[in-house]
């Protein structure tokens, strides 16, 4: 992923948030069950849709450098999953928000999507443990990726064994978009849902900007220490095109 | 089952949204920092090479980067189109 | 090429004979279990448990105790150069694979083996329910070898392998664990065995390891590049 067109991504973000935002506050009707507190899940369920997407996007990512040996894929996989990291602590903050205005409590354990994403928001947050405790670079990538094809797999098999284990006790709370939803909602939903996806695009290409500046800054450093006999150096996947 | 009044709900649902927006913010103010440092590498660099060619010129025999090269990383990193 | 199928029998009579000769782990993981049990009796202030209490107590104990077997798997191996000869050797590299998870396998069967009459005879007042459990035991065995393999081999290279190592299985296994103790909560019935969802768990326990079986068999040759 290169930093093209971030300018212009960065700014149809900005619209769709806040055009889906001000749907949210100032269009969608109340719903009739859970009132105004229902109005959390146009900003949390896109939270947890795009990083999920994002943590399996990562997955792919990772195969796909273990697949070519292209660095810039492994570069991908790391900011994918990075930045889905950080969206799933959204996630959980304002599903426990929710939980809070719902329950009482700020965490409750009958809601199954809830706790499975914190079950797969752990094992990615092992992600960087494991990837600086090993410093070979190329074998830091190549393990990072198997992690991610690993992680991107569990993904779904941790879905399934939580919604298995709650659905024999509570029925389900929590009604997303499918099915049965108004007009109006769903179209406040997927307003709210491009916001978010573009936001996660936005703020992977800036990594990424970020990234190969610091890689060629530190290529340029290395080449200047070479030449005049100096030292230096960090471990970090960077990305020098 | 519990159930927020309708006004806690208000404060809920809003302290959702804010909590998003700082976290937005907060990741504007790392990047802010990220930029910061990157801006510092650079100037080192910068003086660095700067350094050099001054050494070059004033001791041919050991020119570590002649004019030529010198000049090869500063157009790089203009034209680093990022 | 030798056939995968010797390079497979002999990589793994080395692994059990090695384990066999300094009985290495088992013994600490045995003692591990058997300690647990006793902090969980007093913990839990209970001569006898049953239903998803006794599942708890023999589930968790089995991980731990497993995870501190699972540490040690390739300790041997890179101690001793394993890596590079296998590297070097004509074989099919997911050989190594399939000879640890299976040495895994066989480790963890032999925990179980001692570890399992010793909980029923702490705690259960029938043992109808051990038989079933077999069942489980083996399909939870099965998880643990191939993720305790795969794990276990991507941590041994990196400087803090033994907290890597519980550190990447724990939340992995959680699926598995949901599944164990599903199935097996019906059986510690105090009115004995309910078979109740004993298949579908069975199903998803058996679906993860199918799931974690190809995915380490696909990357595993990647682990061992240099």
């Amino acid at each position: 992923m290169t930093g093209r067109g971030l300018k212009t991504l960065s700014i149809a973000t900005l619209i769709t948030l806040m055009v889906g935002f001000a749907l949210v506050f100032l269009w969608v009707p109340m719903d009739a069950d859970q009132g105004f507190k229902q109005k959390i899940f146009y900003l949390h369920v896109p939270l947890a849709i795009v990083a999920l997407l994002g943590f399996v996007a990562g997955g792919i990512e990772g195969f796909r450098h273990l697949r070519s040996g292209d660095r810039r894929h492994d570069a991908n996989s790391y900011v994918f999953i990075h930045i889905s990291v950080t969206f799933g602590v959204a996630v959980l903050v304002t599903g426990a928000i929710w939980a809070k205005a719902s329950w009482g409590h700020w965490w409750v354990w009958d809601e199954p999507t809830l706790v499975s994403f914190l079950i797969v928001f752990l094992l990615y947050c092992t992600y960087y443990p494991f990837r600086y405790a090993i410093e070979d670079r190329d074998r830091q990538a190549r393990y990072a990726s198997v992690f991610a094809i690993t992680a991107g797999a569990f993904v779904p098999l941790n879905f399934m064994a939580v919604r298995m284990a709650e659905s024999v006790i509570h029925p389900r709370v929590f009604a997303t978009a499918e099915g049965g939803l108004p007009d109006s909602m769903l179209l406040t939903f997927l307003v709210c849902f491009a916001g978010i996806a573009m936001l996660w695009f936005t703020l992977v290409k800036t990594e990424m900007v970020g990234k190969r500046v610091s890689g060629q800054i530190s290529q340029l450093r290395r080449t200047l220490n070479e030449d005049a006999g100096r030292s230096g150096g960090r471990i970090a996947p960077s990305v020098e095109s | 089952m519990f159930d927020a009044t309708p006004t806690d709900a208000v404060g809920y649902v809003f302290s959702a949204y804010l909590f998003f927006l700082l976290m937005v913010l907060l990741y504007i103010a790392i990047l802010g920092a990220k930029f910061q440092r990157i801006n510092r590498n650079l100037g080192e660099l910068l003086d660095d090479i700067k350094a050099d060619r001054n050494e070059a010129g004033d001791d041919p025999a050991k020119a570590p980067v002649t004019a030529a090269s010198a000049k090869e990383p500063e157009r790089a990193v203009e034209e680093s189109g990022v | 090429m030798t056939p995968s199928r010797t390079a497979f029998a002999a990589l793994l009579g080395k692994d059990l004979r090695t384990e066999l000769r300094t009985m290495r782990s088992l013994p600490a993981m045995v003692l591990f279990a058997v300690t647990t049990f006793i902090i969980f009796r007093y913990s839990l202030d209970r001569t006898t448990l049953e239903g998803s209490l006794a599942g708890g107590v023999l589930w968790t104990t089995l991980l731990f105790a497993s995870i501190l077997g699972i540490n040690r798997i390739f300790v041997s191996e890179l101690e001793e150069g394993g890596f590079d000869a296998i590297r070097l050797a004509p074989i099919d590299r997911t050989v190594l694979f399939t000879a640890k998870a299976s040495a895994l396998f066989i480790y963890l069967a032999v925990l179980q083996v001692i570890v399992v009459p010793v909980f029923a005879i702490f705690f259960l007042s029938d043992f109808s329910a051990l038989i079933p459990l077999v069942a489980v035991l083996l399909t939870v065995n099965l998880g643990f070898s191939v993720l305790g393999t795969l794990i276990s081999s991507m941590a041994v290279n990196s400087r803090a392998r033994d907290l890597l190592v519980p550190l990447l299985l724990l939340p992995l296994v959680v699926p598995l664990m949901i599944a164990a103790t599903g199935a097996s909560a019906g059986l510690f019935d105090a009115a004995g065995p309910d078979y109740d969802g004993f298949g579908s768990w069975l199903l998803v326990a058996g679906l993860y390891d199918g799931v974690f079986l190809l995915v380490g068999y696909a990357v595993f040759e990647f682990l061992l590049e240099d």
